[in-house]
């Protein structure tokens, strides 16, 4: 279902704001595009390591877009992507097993919404 | 500061203060570029070429373009390969594979020069080559091989494991280790 941010933007929020949000966009878009270019040439770990960053940038959306809020759960996940994405340079096999981590974090924290919502 | 201290604590480094590199700086680190070796001394043909980029803006395109450059990277220079005067005066090897060696050696002066300045560098090569081509108007037969990333340091990185000599050295013959345990 899709959100309809323009009326509380019309309210609450001036053009700089939805500027902001449309300019972040962007920039991850491009992101995307030449991640999507250099994946084709660069080691196939790269592909990984392309994603969770993009999803880092995904996960700062809110801060752009003012009909979205932060979400706890997601902003811990940045925080660990910023801070162990680099251990592709220094220990592969660390860096395999955080994306496993990351994944089974994804798993607990569906199954807990999952809760919330029925 | 001692060659073997540059090779040694050099380090690529991804976070940079904001603070301005100084026109006579970015000099030296060009001229460490220029004096590097190069195959048959083709440089002499301008085989090999440098585009610094200093503007704010065109940085911060060239960044975005780039999923390899660190953020907050102020300058960089791409190290170019003018393909077409490699391939009329060397030949086809000189065009596909010479050039972008030379490339790399202009880097590691330059890399080694930054840290001898006090500067921190990074070499990166994941930036989308179509756009930065784009974006700084170079020509089909010129290709930006290496960015290097220049600036004030604002990190200490810990050296990253490095092979240890043991294993990659042989002598006279490959797989005679050249250190023997014991
Ligand atoms: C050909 C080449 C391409 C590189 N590309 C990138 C890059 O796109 N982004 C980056 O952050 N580092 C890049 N690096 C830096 C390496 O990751 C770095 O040299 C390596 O991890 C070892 O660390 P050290 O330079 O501190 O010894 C590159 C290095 C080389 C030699």
């Amino acid at each position: 279902m899709a959100i309809n941010c323009s009326k509380k933007d019309d309210e609450h929020v001036g053009n700089k704001k939805k500027d902001e949000g449309n300019e972040y966009l962007f920039e991850l878009a491009t992101f995307l595009a030449v991640s999507a270019s250099g994946c084709m040439d660069e080691p196939p770990s790269y592909g990984s390591l392309r994603l969770i960053e993009a999803l880092s940038k995904l996960i700062d959306l809110p801060k752009h877009v003012s009909c979205l809020s932060e979400d706890k759960f997601l902003k811990g996940i940045k925080n660990d992507i910023d801070e162990k994405s680099s251990l592709i340079l220094s220990n592969m096999e660390e860096f395999n097993g955080f994306i496993d981590e990351l994944v089974s974090r994804f798993v607990i924290e569906l199954k807990e919404r999952q809760k919330r919502l029925s | 500061m001692e060659v073997w201290d540059a090779i040694r604590r050099r380090r690529s480094i991804r976070k940079y203060k904001s603070q301005p590199v100084g026109e006579e700086l970015v000099q030296k680190i060009l001229e460490a570029g220029r004096w590097a070796p190069s195959a048959s001394n083709m440089q002499m043909w301008g085989t090999r070429e440098f585009v610094v980029v200093k503007d704010a803006k065109i940085m911060e395109i060239i960044r975005k373009v780039s999923p390899g450059c660190p953020k907050t990277a102020p300058l960089a220079i791409f190290a170019c390969s003018n393909r077409k005067r490699a391939y009329e005066k060397c030949g086809k090897f000189a065009r596909d594979y010479l050039t972008t060696v030379d490339c790399a050696m202009a880097v590691e002066n330059m890399l080694l020069m930054a840290h001898s300045l006090g500067l921190g560098a990074c070499t990166v090569k994941s930036f989308s080559s179509v756009a930065v081509k784009q974006i700084l108007e170079i020509p089909e037969n010129v290709e930006p091989e290496l960015m290097v990333t220049i600036g004030y340091p604002d990190e200490k990185p810990a050296p990253p494991p490095k092979i240890a000599l043991e294993k990659i050295t042989y002598l006279d013959r490959y797989g005679d280790k050249l250190f023997k345990k014991g």
